[in-house]
C-alpha cells in the first residue's frame, strides 16, 4: 500500500507530484493557524537577533553580510506577512488607509506645488509686492539683483569698444563715404557740392556722439517703455492680479472628506496631478528664463552698441545701424509685451488657482474629474501664456517691421 | 534750413579742390566734437 502511494507520486517525467486537495490543505494551514504563523515569525525573528547579527558583525566578508542583510528583510516580510494574517487583515486595513492617505497627502502637495508654479509665472516677474524683478527692475539689476553686472561689467565693455572697436568702424566708414563722394566729383565736371561734401563729416560729427554717448542712449527707450509699464501698472492696480499668492491652507483632501474618493480614484488623480505639475512647473521656469534672457539680450546689445552706431557714417552701412536700432526697440517692446503678457496670465491663472481652491468644483462622486478637468485647463493656460511669453519678441518685431 | 541747404548745393568744387578741403572739414568736424563734449561735459558733470 505504502509502495503504491509513493508509485502515485510519481510522474513520467520524474517530477514530484501531489495532489491537489493535499496542496490545499498544506497552503490553507497557515491561514488556519495564523497565530502559530505570527509565533514562529516572532521566533524567527528572534533567532535573526540573537544568532545571526552577532555573526554578522563579527564577519569581515562584505559577502556574507550582505547576504545576511538579505536574509533579515527577508524574515521581517516573512515576519509582517504573518503577523497581517494574524491579525486577521486588521493590519491590511491599515496599510490601506495608510497607502490612501499617502495618496492623498501626494494630492494636496502636488495641487499646493502647481498653484505656486502658476503664480511664481507671474510672481517672480513681479516680486511679491508688485516690485519689478528681473527685466521688470531697473536697468541695473536686468540680470538679477545684483548690480555690479551693470556697473563693473557691461559699462567697462561698452567703455572699451568705444575707444577701440567703435570708433574704428566710424573712421573707416567715414573714408568710404568720402571716397565715394570724391570719386563722384572726379566722374563729371560739375564736380561735387559743398552739402555732398559736409554729409560724411555731419554723419562723423553725429556718430562720434551717439557713440560717445550711446550708453545713455541705449538706456533711454528701456526707461521710457518703463514709464509706461509703471503708468499701466498704476492704473489698473497689480494687486489685483499680481499680488495673489498660492492658498495658504493646500489640504484639499482632508480628514473629513477622504472617504469620498476611493484609493483608485486618488492614484489616477496624483498620476494626472503629477503631468499637470511637471508642466507648470517646466513652464513657470520657462517663463523667468524668457525674462532672465531679453534682459540678456539688451545688456548685450547695449555692450555692443558702439560697433552698430559706427556704422551710421556711411551711406553704404547705414542700414547695419538702423537694422540695429530697430532690432533694440524691438527688445525692449517685448519688455512691454510681455509685460501685457504677464498681466493677462495672472489674471487667468490666478482665477482658475482661486477656482480649484474652492473646492466646489471637483465634480460629484468619487470621479474627481472637475479636479482633473480644472488642472489640465491650468496647464493649458500656463502653456499659452508661456508660448506668448516666448512669440514676444517676434510680435515686437512685426510691430518695427523686421518681422 | 532749406534755404541753407540750397545754398550749400549751389557752392561747387572740382575734385582736387574737394580734396583740399577734406583735411579742413576733418579738423573742423573734430572741433564741433569737441565743442559739444566740452558743453556736455560743463553742463552734466560727466
Amino acid at each position: 500500500m505504502a509502495f503504491k502511494k509513493k508509485k502515485n507520486r510519481m510522474t513520467q517525467a520524474g517530477e514530484i507530484a501531489m495532489p491537489a486537495d493535499k496542496l490545499t490543505a498544506i497552503l490553507e494551514w497557515p491561514g488556519n493557524h495564523r497565530w502559530i504563523m505570527a509565533v514562529l515569525a516572532v521566533l524567527l525573528g528572534a533567532a535573526f537577533m540573537l544568532f545571526i547579527l552577532p555573526v554578522q558583525e563579527a564577519s569581515a566578508n562584505p559577502a556574507v553580510s550582505a547576504g545576511l542583510q538579505i536574509l533579515k528583510k527577508v524574515a521581517s516580510v516573512i515576519g509582517l506577512g504573518a503577523i497581517g494574517s494574524a491579525a486577521g487583515g486588521a493590519v491590511g486595513g491599515e496599510v490601506a488607509d495608510f497607502v490612501k492617505e499617502l495618496l492623498a497627502n501626494g494630492c494636496n502637495a502636488a495641487l499646493g506645488s502647481i498653484m505656486y508654479n502658476t503664480l511664481n509665472f507671474t510672481g517672480s516677474a513681479m516680486g511679491a509686492d508688485g516690485q519689478m524683478m528681473g527685466i521688470f527692475s531697473n536697468f541695473d539689476a536686468l540680470v538679477g539683483p545684483d548690480t555690479r553686472l551693470y556697473e563693473d561689467c557691461i559699462k567697462v565693455i561698452h567703455g572699451v569698444l568705444i575707444n577701440s572697436i567703435g570708433m574704428a568702424v566710424m573712421c573707416v566708414c567715414l573714408v568710404v563715404g568720402l571716397g565715394k563722394v570724391l570719386t563722384h566729383a572726379g566722374q563729371t565736371e560739375a564736380g561735387v557740392n559743398l552739402w555732398q561734401l559736409f554729409m560724411p563729416f555731419i554723419m562723423f560729427i553725429a556718430g562720434s556722439l551717439l557713440i560717445s554717448n550711446s550708453l545713455v542712449l541705449m538706456q533711454l527707450p528701456y526707461d521710457i517703455m518703463k514709464q509706461f509699464t509703471d503708468a499701466v501698472g498704476t492704473k489698473i492696480a497689480l494687486g489685483d492680479g499680481f499680488n495673489q499668492t498660492a492658498p495658504a491652507d493646500s489640504s484639499f483632501i482632508t480628514a473629513d472628506n477622504i472617504d469620498n474618493f476611493s484609493t483608485g480614484t486618488l492614484f489616477f488623480t496624483l498620476f494626472i496631478l503629477f503631468f499637470v505639475w511637471l508642466g507648470s512647473f517646466i513652464v513657470a521656469g520657462f517663463a523667468n528664463t524668457i525674462l532672465l534672457f531679453r534682459g540678456m539680450q539688451i545688456y548685450a546689445y547695449t555692450a555692443i552698441a558702439p560697433i552698430a552706431i559706427g556704422f551710421v557714417v556711411a551711406d553704404s552701412t547705414r542700414n547695419m545701424a538702423t537694422g540695429f536700432a530697430k532690432r533694440y526697440l524691438a527688445v525692449v517692446l517685448s519688455f512691454f509685451i510681455m509685460y501685457l503678457i504677464l498681466i493677462m496670465a495672472s489674471y487667468a491663472l490666478v482665477g482658475i488657482v482661486n477656482f480649484i481652491a474652492a473646492g466646489s468644483n471637483w465634480g460629484s462622486g468619487d470621479e474627481l474629474l472637475g479636479l482633473q478637468g480644472n488642472c489640465l485647463t491650468l496647464l493649458a493656460t500656463c502653456a499659452a501664456c508661456g508660448f506668448a511669453l516666448y512669440k514676444s519678441g517676434a510680435w515686437a518685431k512685426e510691430v518695427v517691421g523686421i518681422g | 534750413m532749406r534755404k541753407l541747404i540750397a545754398k550749400l548745393k549751389a557752392v561747387r568744387f572740382t575734385q582736387e579742390q574737394a580734396y583740399a578741403l577734406v583735411p579742413l572739414l576733418f579738423i573742423g568736424s573734430l572741433g564741433i566734437i569737441l565743442a559739444v563734449n566740452l558743453v556736455v561735459y560743463l553742463v552734466v558733470g560727466e
